[in-house]
Formats: structure tokens, sequence, C-alpha cells
């Protein structure tokens, strides 16, 4: 589903001493099937963006496209329908957990959205291994879990009801670098083998460039820069102006560049790959 | 979740009000609430209510404030006020609406009661708009202290309090948090039948207990890596003060109380 934000305003608490202006005049394209990041400062306005993709909140003026779904200041009574379609993992995700079994809790989506329960336990299996946890956990209260495990529980519930949209704030945050890597490469294959359009909102530039194919800068609720990661990431100054920085890879390459001359071009290498073309790039001798 | 609902909620100014020890702040509005349960005349309910307005300017919150602020507060008064007007029939008929007959007693109850529920909320918001909670609890704390000779748990009940308030805000928005995760999991608050809305309570209510109780063991644990054990030679960083300011409110307060009572008759 195609994703289109027309002149998105979005103010909080309009007409009060309280008001505050999260988004301004926001617009955007995210085509179907991509993998977009939104990277921005604390108080940029991502958790805000994100919530108007499931119309968990409705724009003070613009429009929000979702597919056939549109958003506007006024209500929509279709919002169920989109909310199946569009999953959106939260913030630290294992605090809505609240069943007494993995398993009622991973069904509760599919029961509100009236789907197939019969079906959706059918598929239990398949989404736990997708999120790598094992079958055996099903009958066991979430609360006994991991905090790890708890979020895969809470990923595994957004994604039994097999949403067109994945929406993911801050997936791996808490998590420890094993924990995080799964679920990056959990993503990662959502997104190649089940054509879902991924929207990370993430504080680590690294996952930025290693698997989003658009990008997206907000600062202060305005939408300052957008293109291809490494496009995006060739302006250090202004990210560095605006509280960000940029992937590893990118800085060392960068310095490489300016102290020994090296022409090294960032082209999705593994960090192993990346050593052997500065060691080859060594070997010819740098301009200096 | 409604901000302009601002009972209990501190707004920080320099002003006389704010530069009052909350003890004082405290017993006034304490003796303040009784005398206005005593009052008759218009007379001394006009003091009482100069005394408020008076507070209420030296506190140099902005008047809009409020009376925005006190919103929810003016239902209630009016619903008073109506009801008293219709359910009290005694005097003398004054006018009738719609064949119902209105009496002049009953006009002098509903205005009697309802300002007197103004003058009570008015007062006590004035309280929490100038004095931070946590020097409210202080000062209970240190007013409540000649009980501890019984025995009674003070600091505790005390500690509990400014914990409560503390933890208010962050409540208020783990639900907002919760309640918009589990609304994009399909569930709907608002509409649908009487028992899923119950049941979508649940799945509110659960997650907001289980971190609230996590919360709590985490601040246990990290009082007592900072040494805490109850008020037992315990210090305080922000001591209250008694000053001169105090006093002269104490006096003018007491002559208040005193034209109060001649008026009152």
């Amino acid at each position: 589903m195609e994703i289109v934000f027309e002149n998105v305003d979005f103010i909080y608490q309009p007409n009060s001493p309280f008001s505050h202006q999260a988004l301004k005049d926001i617009s955007l394209t995210i085509k179907d099937g991509d993998y977009a990041a939104f990277i921005g400062h604390t108080g940029s306005g991502k958790s805000t963006l994100l919530q108007h993709l499931n119309g968990i909140l409705r724009p003070t003026s613009g429009t929000v496209r979702i597919g056939d779904f549109e958003l506007t200041t006024k209500k929509n009574n279709e919002i169920k329908s989109l909310r199946r379609k569009v999953g959106v993992v939260f913030q630290y995700p294992e605090h809505q957990l609240f069943e007494e079994t993995v398993e009622k809790d991973i069904l509760f989506g599919p029961k509100n959205f009236g789907m197939d329960v019969e079906e959706a336990k059918h598929n239990l299996p398949t989404i736990l291994e997708e999120v790598g946890l094992p079958t055996d956990v099903l009958q066991r209260s979430p609360f006994e879990l991991s905090g790890g495990q708890m979020r895969r529980v809470a990923i595994a519930g957004v994604l039994i009801t097999e949403p067109n949209v994945l929406i993911l704030d801050e997936p791996t945050a808490g998590l420890d670098p094993r924990g995080r890597k799964q679920i990056m490469s959990l993503i990662d294959s959502l997104h190649k083998k089940k054509r879902m359009t991924i929207i990370l909102v993430t504080h680590h530039m690294e996952d930025v460039l290693r698997h989003a194919n658009q990008a997206f800068v907000l600062n202060k609720g305005e939408l300052v820069m957008q293109g291809e990661p490494v496009e995006v990431f060739q302006e250090e100054e202004r990210l560095r102006k605006i509280g960000l920085g940029i992937p590893e890879e990118l800085q060392l390459i960068n310095q490489l560049k300016q102290t020994l001359g090296l022409p090294i071009t960032y082209l999705h290498q593994s960090p192993s790959e990346l050593g052997k073309d500065i060691a080859k790039a060594l070997h010819a001798g740098g301009n200096r | 979740m409604n901000q302009s609902f601002i009972i209990g909620q501190y707004v920080p100014k320099e002003s006389p009000v704010h530069a009052l020890d909350a003890r004082t702040k405290l017993v006034i509005v304490f003796f303040y609430v009784l005398v206005t349960f005593s009052a008759e005349t218009l007379s001394s309910y006009l003091i009482l209510f100069l005394f408020a307005a008076f507070g209420a300017v030296m506190s140099r919150v902005h008047p809009l404030f409020i009376v925005k602020g006190l919103r929810p507060i003016w239902f209630i008064i009016i619903l008073t006020f109506i009801l008293h007007l219709f359910i009290q029939r005694q005097g003398e008929v004054l006018f009738s609406i719609f064949g119902y007959a209105i009496y002049d007693q009953a006009v002098i109850q509903a205005a009697i009661i309802s300002s007197r529920l103004f003058l009570l909320i008015l007062m006590t918001t004035l309280l929490t708009l100038t004095t931070t909670p946590i020097s409210i609890t202080d000062a209970v704390e240190t007013l409540l202290k000649p009980l501890k000779s019984l025995k009674l748990p003070i600091h505790e009940l005390a500690l509990m309090m400014s914990i409560s308030l503390r933890f208010i805000p962050t409540l208020i928005e783990e639900t907002d948090k919760i309640s918009k995760a589990q609304a994009s999991r399909g569930i709907d608050f608002r509409t649908g039948k009487w028992r899923d809305r119950l049941k979508a309570i649940f799945a509110l209510l659960i997650p907001l207990f289980i971190s609230a109780f996590k919360r709590a063991e985490d601040l246990a644990m990290a009082m007592e890596a900072r040494g805490y054990r109850g008020d037992y030679g315990r210090t305080k960083f922000r001591e209250l003060k008694f000053t001169s300011l105090d006093l002269i409110v104490f006096l003018i307060f007491i002559i208040i109380v005193i034209g109060f009572f001649y008026f009152n008759g």
C-alpha cells in the first residue's frame, strides 16, 4: 500500500495554552514495498507522524492516504480495517501484553479484527518460528518470559494479523547486540519474503544505512531531508547541526578520505569487505 | 488527556503567595474551609470572597487560567444550584417555570450552597496552583508530627502521598501509551457491546498495574541503594521557613475571621 502525506499539520491541544505544533506541513510518499526509515532527535515528531499511519491521530489539516484509505480531520469509520492492514510495533511493545497465556495474547488482535481465529491459531507455529520463539512458550504466561522474549511475543501479536505495512518504533531499544541483530534480520526477511512495506523509527544510523532504501529526517516537526540513506548521510554537516550523526562506516570512509586521501566509496560493503577495500586502497597508495 | 483540568497542578511564579510557607497556606485553607461552612449572611460571604480574590490576585496566576481550569467544576456548581432551586420548597413562591413553582428560600439556598462550593474549590485550587506537591506533603508531615507520639506512621504516610502525586503524570502517560498500543491491535474503547468494552478496559488495566508494580519495585530498590531507612536521622534539603510574611498573612486572616463572625451575627 502506498502511503502519501499531503501538507499534514498536527497540533496537540489546539486553542489552549498548551497547544504545540508537532508536525508542520509534511508532504511525503512511501511507495509500496519500501523500507523507509525515520530519523530525528527526540521530540522531532517521529512518533506523532507514525500515529497518523493507522489513524490513532488525525491530521489537524492536510490528508494522509494509505492505499485506499484517506485520513483527514474528519472521522473515518473504517479505521478498524485500516488498523488490520497497518501493524504497529510501539516502543517497548512488551508493555502491552496482558493475557494469561502467550497464545491468547497473540490471538488478541485477530479476535478484535473479527478474523478467523482457528486459522490464526493454525498459523501460530509459523509466526513463532519467524520471530524466533520455541512453540512451547504458547501455554506459558507472557510474564514468565525474559524481556527479549516478551518483545518477540508482542511482535508476533502484530504479525499474526498479516499486515501489509509494518511500523516499528525503535524495535531494538534496550536489547542486547544479539537480540538487536535478530530483530533487524527478522524485519529484513519480512520485507524481502513477504513484501511488506516497512517503516522504521530508529536512532541507529547504521541500521538505516544497512537496511532501509528511503530515509526521512525530521527536525522540530518539519521534514528537512529525504532520499536514499547514502545520499542523506552525505550531508554530515547538516545532520550534525540538528543533533544527528552519520553511520560509523561512513565516518571512517570520510576520515580516510580527508586524512589519507583514500578513494573509497560506500557500496553496501560488509565490515570485512570494507576492511579489504581499505587495505587495497592503502596498497595502491594514497595521494599524500 | 484533558490538561485544562488544573486542580492539583502547580504553576511556577514568583509571587508573595508562592513565597509563603506551605504550612501557613495549609492551615489557612483548612480554617477557611471550616469557616465557610458556618457562613450564613451575605456580608460574611462577601468577606470570604474578598479574601479568596485577594489571594488569587496576589498569586499572579493569570485569572483566565484559573477560570478556565475550574471549568469541569463549573458544571457541578451549576448543577447544585439548579437542583437546590427545584428541590427546596420553603418560603414564598417567587415565580413559576412551566407550572413548577420556585420559592424565594430555594433561590437563597441555591445561591448559598453553590457559592460555598465555589469558594472552597477556589481556595484549594489556589493552594495547589501556588505550592509544589512536595512542599504540601512536607507541610502535612510537619503539621502532623505531634501524632507521632501516638505511634502513627506520619512520615510513611507523607512519603506515600508524595510518591503517588509524583507518579500521576507518569501513569497518565503510560495509560495513553498502552491504550494507543491496544487500539492498534483492534480494540475499541468507545463503541461496541458493553461486555466487549469491559474486556477492553482489562487490556488497559492489566499492563498498567504490572508496570506500576515494576516501577514501585525499582523505586524501592533505588531508594534503598541510596541509603533510605525511613525518617530516622533524615534531614531535609528544602526546609520550610516561617517568615515575617507568613506572620502578616496570618494576622490578615485572623482579622478576616473576626470580621466574618462579626457580620455572620
